[in-house]
């Protein structure tokens, strides 16, 4: 259809095109991944010196009372997907009419965003894991009991690797759940934006409940019957949540029709 | 700069035109190139190429590849010839035509003409 | 014609051929109400041209802009850009959006960090980016690359928003009404670095704007539109000559009006200058010359306020 009436390009200069496509394509799938992570990590070690210090804060007080639970340390850890959540909403909608304009499509910005929930999953996840086993650590150097009340699929800090699996699926979750959630206003306005939350929630919702996170994710689980779910199928259930938030990502970016530029300058200034 | 009423393209012609006449410009030397045309006026490139397209078909300069334009040899010669041709039709015939719609009688034009100082050369300073 | 080299990895890619775009038909509209922005617009735009988008406010050029640059589809019709021969739908096209800038009203950049950090993120995008070119641009409108957008006035916004057109080298480059806030100087900056970088790396600018007296003779070719229609779309000089002036005696003048549809008289004791729409044949303008008249072209401007004068609310915008 696209070539009508034009004269068919020959083999050699369509594979010179495909290949300059190709890497364009790569660019800004790059761009977006480095910017986006960039940002999130460079708000993010706001986000962990506050909750370290906040953690730390927590802890000499219920030290000095002489009663230390570790929930209340573990709740200021968890919080990092909510963080990832704002910032899921705040930072792409910031891109998108700027990687379109230097030459972006919609595509490389979805593929961005996917990569940068990735990274910023893992990565976060990472984060999460080592303060977790330090956490753990010094609470067991003190004798103090380092296991949480709340079921988890982990007891303590000590596992590491489960807490990096389940805390890098539930951020990565998180952050593209805002994602759709920013994007969906950005597409369809106040109320059709509106009517897309309970939507993007949902993958945030099963990622919690299939990973038995937190003091209300093993409630649901408790509640739907999967809690007493293995490892494996708890993880399977964390990706499924993940991939049905970039499916969400992809589905509001799809032929996204760019907002005049007065919206654009409403939405940065607030 | 070129506010009259003709395009563009044809006040820039008119404008080296005058140059090479004048012999500011002189035969074999370089005229500016289109940027620097367009840069200088701020028109569009294409417009200060179809004055030198004009002016190479006049035979008044001529492209050295890969150099610029250059003024042709002759052109001062050339330019001088056409425009002593067309001198009555473009210059004197519109003159008499005001005159005729003034009433001015022909008898007086020519004791105008006859009665001004001629210069030997047309081109040396006369001091006013 | 340019030397293309088996793809390497090292060498940036030779620059393609000036982008030309073409629409057919194509109508827009914004939600469900019925006034569409773009209304059956046809027109095309010549590779390698600089190109005015004419238009009052709300006409629709900036919509038509947003298609260009693959910012939106058309609710109907086709929209195409390409190198000569090669012109395809540009939406979600890399090949397409990648040689196409659209440079919008104040700029899409990051209003709350250095306008460094737009930069670079253009510079990893933009394949023909030159990192030189924008400095310099900076340099000469006196934007610091550590200044936050949104702390700059509205006039140095539009120049950075400039600049980076500029830089882009794209071989399709539209400018929305960039100059919006840019004093004289910066205005008159920003023609003569277009100019140059245009003369030194031939691509297809479109510039839309509504201070045409100050731009018309940038432009080879000329597009007006007017409440969603293309009025017309030609090269520059035929626009100009689509009106004719006429100065000298008035009674002799009025002798050519002969009927034809004037747009301005003026008149200094006998002289008299008329704008008359309408072109003029080559017999007519040698009968006018004969007579002692002097015949001109009409301004762009002039020309743009009679096509797109609407009847009744002219005397309040005028205000």
């Amino acid at each position: 259809m696209s070539t009508e009436t034009h004269p068919r390009p020959s083999a050699e200069r369509a594979a010179e095109r495909a290949a300059l496509a190709a890497a364009a394509h790569r660019r800004g799938v790059r761009a977006a991944t480095e910017y986006a992570v960039g940002v999130t990590w460079y708000v993010g070690i706001w986000f962990w010196a506050i909750a370290i210090v906040v953690g730390a804060t927590i802890l000499v007080v219920m030290q000095r009372n002489g009663d230390v639970d570790v929930d209340a340390v573990n709740s200021v850890m968890d919080s990092a997907r909510f963080f990832l959540f704002v910032l899921g909403i705040v930072v792409p909608l910031s891109m998108v009419a700027l990687h379109v304009a230097a030459g972006g499509t919609r595509r490389s910005f979805t593929h961005g965003l996917w990569l940068s929930g990735v990274v910023v999953g893992v990565s976060y996840g990472l984060a999460v894991a080592a303060v977790g086993w330090f956490q753990w650590w010094l609470f067991t150097r003190n004798g103090w009991s380092a296991t949480s009340a709340q079921h988890q699929l982990y007891a303590d800090g000590s596992e590491v690797g489960l807490v990096l699996l389940v805390q890098s699926l539930l951020c990565a979750t998180y952050f593209l759940a805002g994602v759709v959630i920013a994007l969906g206003y950005y597409r369809a306005g106040f109320w059709g934006g509106t009517a897309l939350v309970p939507v993007a929630v949902v993958p945030a919702a099963l990622a919690e409940i299939s990973l038995q996170s937190g003091w209300f994710g093993r409630a649901l689980a408790d509640w739907v019957g999967l809690a007493g779910a293995p490892v494996w199928a708890a993880t399977l259930g964390g990706l499924a949540a993940f991939t049905l938030a970039a499916l969400l990502v992809r589905a509001v970016l799809r032929n996204l029709a760019l907002r005049p530029v007065e919206f654009a300058a409403s939405v940065a200034r607030g | 700069m070129f506010d009259g009423p003709e395009p563009i393209y044809l006040q820039i012609a008119q404008m080296i035109r005058s140059q090479v006449l004048a012999g500011e410009t002189a035969e074999e030397e370089q005229v500016m190139s289109t940027t620097e045309l367009a840069t200088t006026f701020r028109i569009n490139p294409a417009t200060a190429a179809k004055a030198f397209a004009l002016l190479v078909d006049e035979g008044v300069l001529y492209k050295r590849r890969g150099l610029g334009m250059f003024v042709a040899p002759g052109a001062r010669e050339r330019l001088l010839a056409s425009h002593r041709d067309s001198f009555f039709a473009e210059v004197l015939d519109p003159a008499l035509g005001q005159a005729d719609l003034l009433g001015i009688p022909t008898s007086a034009i020519v004791d105008h003409v006859l009665g001004r100082a001629h210069p030997d050369q047309p081109t040396t300073d006369t001091p006013r | 014609m340019n030397a293309r080299t088996a793809p390497s990895t090292s060498a940036p890619p030779s620059p393609p051929e000036p982008f030309g775009a073409q629409l057919r038909d194509v109508v827009v509209r914004y939600g469900s109400d019925d006034d569409a922005a773009l209304d059956g617009a046809t027109l095309t735009i010549r590779p390698g041209t600089i190109t005015g988008l004419l238009g009052r406010n709300g006409a629709g050029k900036t919509t038509l802009a947003a298609l260009l640059a693959a910012f939106r589809r058309p609710t109907s019709g086709t929209v195409r850009v390409g190198a000569d021969g090669e012109l395809e739908d540009p939406f979600e096209n890399p090949w397409s959006t990648t040689h196409v800038q659209l440079v919008r009203e104040s700029g899409d950049v990051w209003g709350d960090s250095k306008a460094k950090d737009t930069l670079d993120y253009y510079a990893a995008l933009r394949p023909h980016w030159d990192a030189d070119l924008a400095a310099r641009l900076l340099d000469e409108f006196e934007i610091s690359p550590r200044k936050h957008p949104d702390q700059m006035s509205r006039g140095k916004r539009s120049a950075f928003g400039a600049a980076i057109g500029l830089a882009s080298r794209a071989p399709l480059t539209i400018f929305d009404e960039v100059y919006l806030g840019m004093d004289a100087p910066s205005r008159y900056a920003f023609y003569d670095a277009l100019l140059a970088d245009y003369a030194e790396h031939p691509r297809t600018i479109v510039l839309s704007s509504h201070l045409i007296d100050e731009v018309e003779r940038l432009f080879e070719d000329v597009v007006v539109i007017d409440r969603g229609k293309v009025l017309l779309a030609e090269p520059a000089e035929d626009v100009r000559s689509r009106g004719v002036s006429l100065t000298g005696p008035a009674e002799l003048v009025e002798r050519f009006v002969d009927g034809r549809e004037v747009l301005a008289r003026q008149r200094l004791g006998g002289t008299a200058q008329v704008t008359l729409f309408g072109a003029f044949g080559t017999d007519e303008r040698a009968a006018a010359t004969g007579a002692g008249l002097e015949v001109g072209s009409v301004p762009v401007q002039d020309l743009f306020v009679h096509l797109t004068r609407r009847p009744g609310s002219d005397r309040e915008e005028a205000r």
